[in-house]
């Protein structure tokens, strides 16, 4: 194995779950095999770009390879569908109360995409603000106003009465195809 | 609620996005193996993160194109088209949605009161789990005019919904391909080398895009449990299987009941406004099409959307899958064209065949797309009452 495999091998390794992750909350599970696959293909290629830290390239190339395939696109909202519908079921280990979860899920699912984006970045991926600003495209400081708001809204989400939120229909009701 | 949200939701996370769960060993592999494979590290620098364009097509051909294209013609057959009222023979399919030469066009009222009528004779039966085949399709343009086609994208999908306590929601799961959407599409798909990966058009001007695959994907079957327990399907709220058994049997009664969750908005964007009879279609075409619903129930919602402004026949003609059927449609008027909602039935039986998007007038998105053409289509292959589960 040359230099060049034994890096890009340590660096997959390392990486290769949040992007996979980080694309079905953007892309939904349709096309992550294809995006996950494409993103390691530019990274390899472009191995002398990768910076010491390379997650927030990585999921910034990521982001880049779902915004030009169509099916991610038409896909954007099968996550916060997913989120709201289908109840996944949280880490084992957590020993909080079920039903508080499932309605930071619903929260997470009620917002704007862009919002929940950052607020995955963050929370899911523990990328520091400087380091998801990167992913996104924006200033450290322009990230860190977003995040704000992201997160005082996940708040009145969460503070909201529960009123059972529309649940997609679930075995393919009218659906439009196009956003 | 005084806890951190950010906390939270970082305890909130699902378990399978974990980033520090294991890759499966061959995935590990077949990424690296596919990434390295590719060429060699470039010594640049580049200035920028860029997407760079796709490489060629990574599948195989493998199952042959007459497979493909045959597969989901097919395959299933086994919800009958529609039996005409007179019992005479149906006219010989002709392309989905046109109406079959000669034919009278019959009233939208017509119609739906037949299909109500159709659905209070059909037999009452029940069981531990609502299995249900649909093929979904969706169009897509391709190619650079004068040379463009459209291409059709088909997923199967089988799902078993639990009227059992504490039973989970099956779905197996299966991409049928993309393929050419008419003869002449395939006229020009030959013309043009018969790609087996086809780029698709999303955007105007440019636009980047994933190919299609013409080969078809790997069956996946995954369960879940429903939302608090038993909610199993969406009728302008959450509804479980014994919400459905307890619907108005009385058409005044179950368009009251359903319009009590009517809040203004469509049906798949809060805020966005949307017209109570809209709503209406929208919800009970659904219902029709996807839910197991007690026979007096159906009939009822096909007596509700007898009543619906806006609703029109389109005669006698042939669902996507080609069986012969009779339709309705509304039209609603949206930035990326204005759209004909249709739904196929059969009217004898009182049931709904599928439910079919069509393009009437091409804008935004869908500019590249023909006048008429279809956008995208469920249809309902089979559904039936049973003990299993996969």
């Amino acid at each position: 194995m040359s230099e060049d495999e034994k890096r890009f091998s340590s660096i997959y390794d390392e990486s290769r779950q949040h992007v996979w992750a980080y694309v079905i909350s953007r892309g939904g599970r349709r096309v992550v095999e294809e995006v996950v696959s494409e993103t390691f293909t530019i990274a390899w290629k472009r191995l002398a770009d990768l910076p010491p830290q390379p997650l927030p390239w990585l999921l910034g190339v990521a982001r880049n390879v779902l915004r030009e395939n169509y099916r991610a696109e038409m896909r954007r909202e099968e996550f916060a569908a997913e989120l709201r519908e289908r109840a996944l079921p949280p880490q084992a280990d957590v020993a909080d109360d079920v039903a508080e979860r499932q309605a930071a899920l619903r929260a997470l699912a009620a917002l704007p995409e862009d919002e929940r984006e950052l607020l995955i970045l963050v929370s899911w991926h523990g990328l520091s603000p400087r380091e998801a600003a990167k992913v996104v495209g924006c200033s450290a400081a322009t990230f860190r106003v977003r995040l704000h708001r992201a997160r005082r809204r996940l708040q009145r989400e969460l503070d909201r009465p529960t009123d059972p939120r529309p649940v997609r229909p679930r075995v393919g009701m009218i659906r439009e195809e196009m956003p | 609620m005084s806890r951190d949200p950010l906390r939270l939701l970082k305890q909130a996370r699902p378990a399978e996005l974990d980033p520090s769960a294991p890759v499966a060993e061959e995935i590990r592999q077949a990424e690296l193996t596919a990434a390295m494979a590719s060429g060699v590290p470039s010594r640049e620098k580049a200035g920028a993160v860029r997407a760079a364009r796709r490489g060629p097509a990574r599948l195989g051909w493998g199952v042959g194109l007459a497979g493909v294209l045959t597969a989901a013609a097919v395959a299933f057959s086994v919800l009958p088209p529609e039996t005409p009222a007179d019992g005479r023979t149906s006219p010989a399919p002709s392309a989905s949605g046109q109406a079959a030469p000669g034919v009278v066009a019959l009233d939208a009222k017509t119609v739906l009161l037949a299909a109500a009528q159709g659905a209070a004779e059909s037999p009452k039966e029940t069981g531990d789990y609502w299995e249900r085949v649909v093929v979904s399709r969706s169009y897509g343009r391709t190619g650079a005019s004068p040379s463009a086609y459209t291409v059709v994208t088909s997923d199967r999908q089988e799902s078993w919904i639990p009227n059992v306590k504490g039973g989970r929601i099956w779905n197996r799961q299966q991409y049928l391909g993309t393929r050419p959407a008419t003869p002449q599409d395939e006229a020009a798909w030959r013309a043009q080398g018969s790609p087996t990966s086809i780029p698709v058009y999303f955007r105007k001007g440019k636009g980047t895009l994933a190919p299609l695959e013409v080969a078809p994907g790997e069956v996946k079957t995954e369960s879940s449990l429903p939302l608090d327990g038993d909610k199993v399907f969406w009728l302008g709220r959450n509804v479980s299987m014994r919400d459905l058994r307890e619907l108005p049997a009385d058409a005044a009664k179950l368009r009251s009941w359903l319009l009590g969750f009517y809040t203004g908005s469509d049906t798949e964007a809060e805020g966005v406004p949307m017209e109570r009879d809209a709503w209406l279609f929208r919800v009970v075409s659904g219902m029709v099409t996807d839910m197991p619903l007690r026979p007096e129930v159906r009939s009822a919602a096909f007596t509700v959307l007898s009543g619906l402004k806006g609703v029109t026949s389109l005669g006698e003609v042939t669902d996507p899958e080609g069986r012969p059927a009779v339709a309705v449609s509304a039209i609603e008027t949206t930035d990326n064209g204005v759209l004909e909602h249709r739904i196929y039935l059969d009217r004898t039986r009182g049931q709904s065949l599928a439910y079919e998007i069509t393009i009437k007038k091409p804008a935004g998105l869908n500019a590249h797309f023909p006048a008429n053409s279809p956008l995208s289509s469920t249809t309902v292959i089979s559904t039936t009452w049973t003990a299993a589960h996969p």
